[in-house]
């Protein structure tokens, strides 16, 4: 632990940054909440810098705390209260309105972690298993909910467009 | 099924360009290199007790500033007064983007120079490593350009080229400047190779490598038995990059101040829509008191995680009167205050010194407001 390592810590979290706050967005939805997520896993990363360094792959620890951050988080401010996020400033994503965007928004973090691994990431179960700390049957079993809620919402829209 | 999955592969990918906060980096930087300060006392069995400076104190008193604060009794000497003078919100003056020097001496030859592994980094399926050049000779000299050649050499004698040439051009890299590097003796350069990790294993260790200087020969590099160069999943090394210098932190924000450490002691729980007091610690490590003149301000906050600090960061002058300086080897705490968000839920805080890289923070919980909290007083 010193100066040296301090800085290659700083030139990865600066080289980084954009990359983690996209995966950080594709989890969240929100670039806000994006760079709180992010904020936070480099700090528990840096802290532990001399370790990951050597032995694990870093970005992939970030990331694995980003996943987990977001999961408590979203648990802690359920227990308070529920409200639809406000939009960010500046960007309106092409699928605001669309229905699978707002399906996508109603899922647990913990479903909607599962898709972005898969399909953002694209890793395998085994690896989005890995990633989480979980089996790979939890990964399969939050996968299929999840896109079984998608499907639901989707075809519900569809019908109501008829 | 697989319509879902290809809707879904795209909306995740159709992402506004990632925005540039400046702050968020500042914070982790600034949060990572107290716990490694933290670690280290610890284990060298230090006590970081914080010192009021005496200065302050009588200051302090002078100013009678602690008539309406409650000092905690914990507290052994005394904080600064909060003081209520709003300052101008800091707009810092653009960055000069980094331009390589001009080259200032005489090229650096081959023999002039010795070579060492430097950091590796990670990168998106990428491994870098730093290969350092420091001048070695009795003078100055100038290195430009980019290593001509890289061979390996391995245990068993045989050989590799590992690369001819660089990419070529003055730019910035992720680790550093790319350009002339002006060495005095004992000073470094570096230059930094890229090699694919995206393999399931297999390295190639080197014990030795040559680096080319130009027509002046190479530089011999003979790595110790636990610390080869391994070309990473045996791929080869996928760029080379001109020699430069590697960043510093102060690249970013240069000020006197910056010297400062900055150490936040917040409730971990505070009520919602109330006045948190909270104190800041500036410790000055150096031998060299730092004035507090002209005023430093500062900006805070306390905003629900998820949104931007934005709206609710606030700047204020430090309480220069009491505390004209940060003595020599010694810390002074300050009071603070700042408005709890309405709303219960989690709650990031920051605080950080306008125009310099002093800054702290963290989380906290805001608890909602009690039914017999909110009925209002006034009636």
């Amino acid at each position: 632990v010193n100066r040296t390592q301090q800085l290659a810590f700083e030139a990865f979290a600066r080289a980084r940054l954009p990359a983690l706050l996209r995966f950080g967005y594709a989890l969240t939805g929100s670039q806000d909440t994006a760079a709180d997520l992010v904020q936070e896993a480099l700090v528990r990363t840096g802290a532990r810098w001399s370790r990951l360094a050597r032995s694990e792959d870093p970005e992939g620890y970030v990331r694995r705390v980003m996943t987990n951050t977001s999961v408590s988080w979203w648990r802690q401010r359920r227990r308070e209260r529920l409200t639809a996020s406000p939009p960010d400033r500046g960007y309106e994503p092409r699928y605001r309105d669309h229905a699978l965007w707002a399906a996508l928004s109603s899922l647990p973090p913990g479903q909607r972690a599962v898709l972005v691994l898969r399909y953002y990431e694209d890793l395998t179960e085994a690896q989005a298993a890995a990633r989480l700390g979980c089996t790979i049957g939890t990964v399969k079993s939050q996968s299929a909910r999840a896109m079984a809620t998608l499907r639901k919402a989707l075809d519900t829209s569809a019908q109501e467009t008829k | 099924v697989n319509d879902i999955e290809q809707a879904l592969r795209q909306m995740l990918h159709d992402q506004p360009p990632p925005r540039a906060d400046p702050e968020l980096l500042e914070v982790v930087y600034a949060r990572t290199r107290r716990r490694r300060r933290a670690t280290r006392a610890a284990a060298a069995g230090c006590t970081a007790g914080a010192v009021i400076a005496a200065a302050a104190i009588t200051l302090l008193l002078h100013h009678g500033g602690v008539t309406s604060r409650t000092v905690p009794a914990a507290s052994p000497g005394g904080t600064v007064p909060w003081t209520d003078q709003a300052a101008p919100v800091y707009t810092p003056p653009p960055l000069p983007s980094p331009t390589a020097p001009a080259a200032e001496f005489a090229a650096c030859t081959a023999a002039s120079l010795t070579g060492s592994l430097g950091d590796i980094g990670p990168g998106a399926g990428q491994v870098t490593q730093n290969i350092v050049l420091t001048n070695s000779g009795t003078a100055a000299c100038t290195l430009s350009g980019g290593p001509s050649t890289l061979t390996g050499v391995r245990a068993d004698g045989s050989q590799a080229t590992l690369a001819t040439g660089f990419n070529a051009g003055t730019q910035t890299q992720d680790y550093g400047l790319i350009g002339p590097a002006n060495l005095q003796p004992g000073q470094s350069a570096q230059f930094v190779i890229s090699m694919t990790n995206m393999c399931s294993g297999g390295t190639d260790d080197y014990s030795a490598v040559s680096i080319g200087i130009g027509t002046s020969g190479d530089v011999d590099v003979t790595l110790p038995a636990a610390g080869p160069l391994d070309v990473i999943c045996s791929g080869g090394v996928n760029s080379v990059s001109g020699f430069g210098v590697p960043f510093t932190a102060t690249d970013q924000v240069s000020s006197p101040l910056n010297v400062l450490t900055a150490t936040a002691a917040m409730p971990a729980t505070v009520a919602a829509g109330t006045t948190v007091t909270y104190t800041v610690t500036l410790q000055n490590p150096t031998g060299q008191a730092v004035a507090l003149s002209p005023c430093p301000s500062y900006t805070q906050y306390i905003s629900p995680v998820g949104t931007r600090p934005g709206s609710a960061a606030s700047q204020y002058y430090l309480n220069c009167q009491a505390a004209p300086e940060i003595p020599a080897g010694s810390s002074v705490t300050f009071d603070m205050q700042i408005p709890a968000p309405a709303a219960a839920g989690v709650a990031k805080y920051g605080w950080a010194l306008q125009g310099a890289a002093v800054s702290t923070g963290g989380a906290v919980s805001i608890t909602g407001p009690s039914a017999t909290a909110t009925a209002s007083p006034s009636s």
